[in-house]
């Protein structure tokens, strides 16, 4: 049975007092609604282990004398020698993530929007605001340098190659990072 | 207004109770009875695609040094389904069971150019030198007994276990096809029909004998993967059974191959030509605790001391064991071994030669074994045949050393040059020379 | 019970009105009390558009992730089966709502036929009603086919051998099917396109089509006219029957699933032949002789004589009860059916 209430004096209906079961009911619905909108979210959100590989092989170090840029297109990184050991940029623009390239002035210029970097990767000009990231470098077991893109490193960190392990040196001047 | 709020609100709890089952149901997993809460990936370098079957077989042991798991992962030589998470669906498609090195699936498992597959100058041809072998066709005694009982006349083999062609002979007693026995027993001599129904389970293809001592696996692993007396898996994968017999000790490929896994089929008993069966040897202990000398050959047998303190292997190369890639007709042709091999004859030294360049086979096969350190220009010995020992070098000064694959040891190897031997230099057969070095039996 | 609301309540321009939603705009302002009688309907029409939309909406969050090519299809529904989070519930409800379509569909043309519901002024959307079963079970075919597995190989093959046996048109027919001149690596390709637009757009357009008209054509056909049911509670009923269903789809996820086998290899197919279950009833029919005439000619003959009723088996007059007296032909004929097919499918689920 239901209680049917008379009107107010404007003509509106009065406010319907809703009795624990229709509030339960509608509480236990939005319950649903959103543990199913969560679930949603992660079936939409799921990602397979990258396939991708993020380490290549390089030369033996010998191959880089003191003051070497090499420019590593299939590695997407530049491998770099100074006094202070080995380092290494990745070539993968700050800005939004296009390739950069070589340019004439000895840095590296970015094709979509026109960022500049310096030959260390350092941001010198354009869209972008940060400098080209500094990724790890080893020794594998036969001798030879490899590049790790996934992993970040300090910008002041070198690979020493007698010893093959890591460590920072001093921070070289006009460093913007 | 109460009825359909009662309603709706029934209605509302019943779907949430089926959500409710839905979240529980997400939880349980076939897989989290081996311990893992999510699923284990494993994405080898070689394919790039994730693999989940260490979900399951997490405690598995790495196959060897040179297959690295991730490299090569599991699906490149077991096949199955990479992605699934239940046993059925993922073991669709497995190659071979739960040994893809049985010769029905070797090719597509172990072969490739690059890999065991390649071709014969490279020393790449593992697979078909294994499958051509006596010890696949078991052409000898097929051979022996039909010449014994005059379905033939001489020794050169005509019929294998299954028929097998070979289109490329390097050696002069090499065949270019045997065919299947079986389908033509029945109009063999009588003793041939009884091999033929009786004796031809035992070779490389087909399944070991389920008992205690006999246990192996069939294909590649019935060597190179060692099994213990009682063929139970003794590993870390938890969803192998432990007393379940016909696995490998652990799953693991070696090239380091102990007596025993030789002795799953050889030295195991006598056959009689009389009543056409085999009789086992019945002088080892039930539990398979035997010693080395007690054990390593049956009783019959005449041995002097280095042939049973070290391994088959020491002395037999692979060349002889897996064949030199023909069909032949009996052991004697493919096998070159002697005692004058290593320790020389009255007259001359053993044969050797130089490990002249870096990629030299034998240099590859010491590489494996981590107690070798050959060199290039080393001299190592050679069998009559050719066959390298690539574990038997001259040292500097002219004397040989022999160095077990098992167990790193090294042992002086003597010469007969200038010992007191008085054997003819022309007739040195092992059995010369066990005339006066053999090994007392207790 | 319940009473019309104050005229106040509902009118527009009135302050604190409650307005009907949208989804009481889809329904008519009031139905005879008649028409919304659980024994009468069995609410299978409904069942079967609530079934249709959860299929259609888990299908579409399924081509998230399902890679139709003959290569990836087994190994994209792996990963939707085991490793995307909640893709074994959307896979599973997927399936279990397109069965359950199917079984309430082909219920509701039962019910329609044995109410003589397809009489006078319904006999088009009768025509409109029998084409989305038939579509249906395209629908539920090729949608079986896109797991590509082990288990479905035999299926595969003889249904679009069937296909081929059509005189004149066979070949071409099958190539549209199969996508070569036999099943192989384009077949998937095929296969998705006539599950996801071939078949899915006419289906969308006849379904809407087929509701528009049964309220073009007086609602659900009955005898009385009063009293009269407001759309609000007609509504309420379809909530609580959703959530039910909902609730049933979930229950039936959980607890069975359709199950994936290894991938199908086209050359080399396993040892067990069976139809899917809604195909059983021709698999038997097979055994018994001509396959142009049991498989395809047959099925197609039954099709027509439904499709006939309306316009040359009964011509009565009666509407709104079940088994009415002057259409004793029409409920014989579509009964024998049933219970033909019915024991037809049996047979072969339990050989």
């Amino acid at each position: 049975m239901s209680a049917m209430p008379s009107t107010d004096p404007d003509g509106r209906p009065p406010m319907v007092r809703r009795g624990f079961l229709s509030v339960a009911a509608r509480g236990l619905l939005w319950l649903t609604g959103g543990v199913a909108a969560a679930g949603l979210v992660r079936y939409l959100s799921y990602e397979p282990p990258a396939a991708r590989p993020s380490r290549f092989t390089l030369e033996d170090p010998v191959a880089y004398p003191v003051g070497t840029r090499d420019v590593v297109a299939e590695a997407g990184a530049a491998v770099y020698r100074d006094t202070a050991g080995f380092y290494a940029r990745s070539l993968i623009c700050s800005h939004l993530g296009c390739r950069v390239r070589p340019s004439d002035d000895g840095g590296f210029a970015c094709p979509c929007h026109g960022s500049r970097f310096s030959r260390d990767g350092a941001c010198v000009h354009g869209p972008a605001a940060r400098d080209l990231a500094a990724v790890a470098l080893a020794l594998d077991d036969q001798g030879r340098l490899v590049v790790d893109t996934s992993t970040r490193v300090d910008p002041a960190w070198r690979l020493s190659p007698g010893t093959g392990l890591g460590r920072l040196a001093g921070r070289s001047k006009g460093s913007r990072s | 207004m109460t009825a359909w709020s009662r309603s709706l609100f029934v209605a509302a709890l019943v779907l949430l109770g089926a959500v409710a089952l839905v979240g529980v149901r997400g939880q349980a997993s076939a897989f989290s009875a081996y311990g893992s809460r999510t699923p284990v990936a494993l994405v080898p370098s070689l394919t790039g695609q994730p693999e989940y079957c260490l979900t399951c077989h997490g405690g598995i042991e790495e196959i060897s040094a040179a297959h690295p798991t991730d490299v090569f992962g599991c699906v490149r030589c077991h096949g199955g389904q990479p992605l699934a998470l239940d046993a059925e669906t993922a073991h669709a498609g497995l190659r071979g069971g739960r040994n893809p090195s049985d010769f029905a699936v070797v090719e597509v498992s172990c072969g490739g150019e690059d890999c065991h597959g390649g071709p014969a100058d490279q020393a790449l041809d593992h697979i078909h030198r294994s499958e051509v072998s006596l010890q696949s066709t078991y052409a000898g005694p097929i051979a022996a007994v039909r010449q014994a009982f005059g379905a033939q006349n001489n020794k050169r083999a005509h019929y294998a276990i299954a028929a097998i062609e070979d289109r490329q002979i390097t050696s002069e007693t090499g065949l270019p096809f045997l065919e299947a026995l079986l389908p033509v027993a029945a109009s063999e001599p009588p003793q041939v029909r009884m091999l033929a129904e009786r004796c031809l389970a035992c070779h490389l293809g087909g399944p070991a004998v389920d008992q205690p001592g006999y246990q192996r696996l069939t294909g590649c692993a019935a060597c190179h993967a060692v099994t213990n007396w009682q063929g139970t898996y003794t590993g870390g994968d938890e969803t192998i059974a432990g007393e379940e017999s016909g696995h490998a000790a652990i799953h693991r490929l070696t090239t380091v191959i102990p007596y025993t896994q030789c002795d799953t089929c050889h030295n195991r008993g006598n056959y009689s030509l009389v009543d056409m069966s085999f009789h086992a040897r019945t002088d080892l202990p039930a539990d398979g605790n035997a010693s080395r000398l007690q054990a390593y050959y049956q009783p019959i047998a005449r041995f002097t001391a280095c042939e049973y303190q070290l391994d088959c292997i020491d002395c037999h190369p692979s060349g002889e064991v897996m064949g030199d890639g023909d069909l032949h007709s009996q052991m004697d042709e493919v096998r070159a071994l002697e005692c004058r091999t290593c320790h020389g004859t009255p007259t001359q030294g053993p044969q050797t030669r130089e490990i002249a360049k870096p990629d030299d086979p034998a240099l590859r096969q010491a590489r494996l074994n981590p107690a070798s350190d050959l060199q290039v220009g080393d001299t190592v010995v050679v069998t009559a045949r050719g066959d390298t020992l690539w574990n038997v070098r001259r040292l500097l000064g002219g004397t040989f050393q022999l160095t077990a694959k098992g167990t790193g040891k090294t042992y002086a190897v003597p010469q007969v040059t200038g010992s007191g031997c008085e054997q003819d230099p022309a007739n040195q057969a092992s059995s010369a020379c066990h005339e006066c070095h053999a090994v007392d039996r207790p | 019970m319940t009473a019309e609301r104050p005229p106040a309540a509902t009118t527009p321009g009135v302050r604190g009105a409650k307005r009907p939603s949208f989804f009481e705009h889809l329904h008519p302002p009031s139905i005879p009390e008649a028409q919304a009688r659980f024994r009468y309907t069995l609410g299978l029409g409904g069942l079967s558009v609530f079934f249709l939309v959860m299929t259609a909406v888990t299908g579409a969050l399924l081509l998230f992730y399902y890679e139709p090519s003959s290569a990836r299809a087994n190994a994209s529904v792996q990963l939707l089966q085991y490793h995307v989070p909640f893709g074994w519930l959307v896979r599973g409800v997927h399936f279990w709502s397109a069965q359950a379509l199917v079984v309430t569909a082909a219920l509701h043309l039962l019910r329609v036929a044995l109410t003589g519901g397809f009489r006078s002024g319904r006999r088009f959307n009768w025509l409109l009603g029998l084409s989305l079963f038939v579509l249906a079970l395209g629908l539920d075919f090729t949608g079986y086919g896109l797991r590509w597995d082990a288990s479905i190989g035999w299926a595969l093959l003889i249904g679009t051998n069937l296909l081929r046996l059509v005189p004149l048109a066979g070949g071409t027919l099958y190539r549209w099917l199969v996508g070569s001149a036999e099943l192989g690596e384009a077949t998937v390709l095929r296969l998705f396109g006539w599950h996801v637009f071939g078949l899915m757009l006419p289906a969308l357009g006849l379904a809407v089509w087929h509701l528009f008209r049964v309220r073009r054509d007086g609602g659900i056909a009955t005898d009385t006219a009063a009293p009269r049911l407001p759309r609000r509670e007609l509504v309420r009923r379809e909530i609580l029957a959703m959530l039910l269903a909902a609730a049933t789809l979930l229950g039936l996820t959980t607890l069975a699933g359709p199950g994936l086998a290894g991938p199908l290899e086209p050359s080399s197919l396993s040892l067990e032949a069976h139809a899917p279950w809604f195909f059983l009833a021709i698999q038997e029919l097979l055994r018994l002789g001509n396959p142009l005439w049991f498989g395809v000619i047959l099925p197609l003959a039954v099709v027509l004589l439904l499709a006939a009723i309306p316009y040359a088996i009964d011509r009565g007059a009666r509407l709104g009860r079940w088994f009415p007296r002057d259409g004793r032909l029409v409920q014989v004929i579509v009964l024998g059916l049933a219970l033909g097919i019915g024991w037809l499918t049996l047979r072969g689920a339990l050989r």
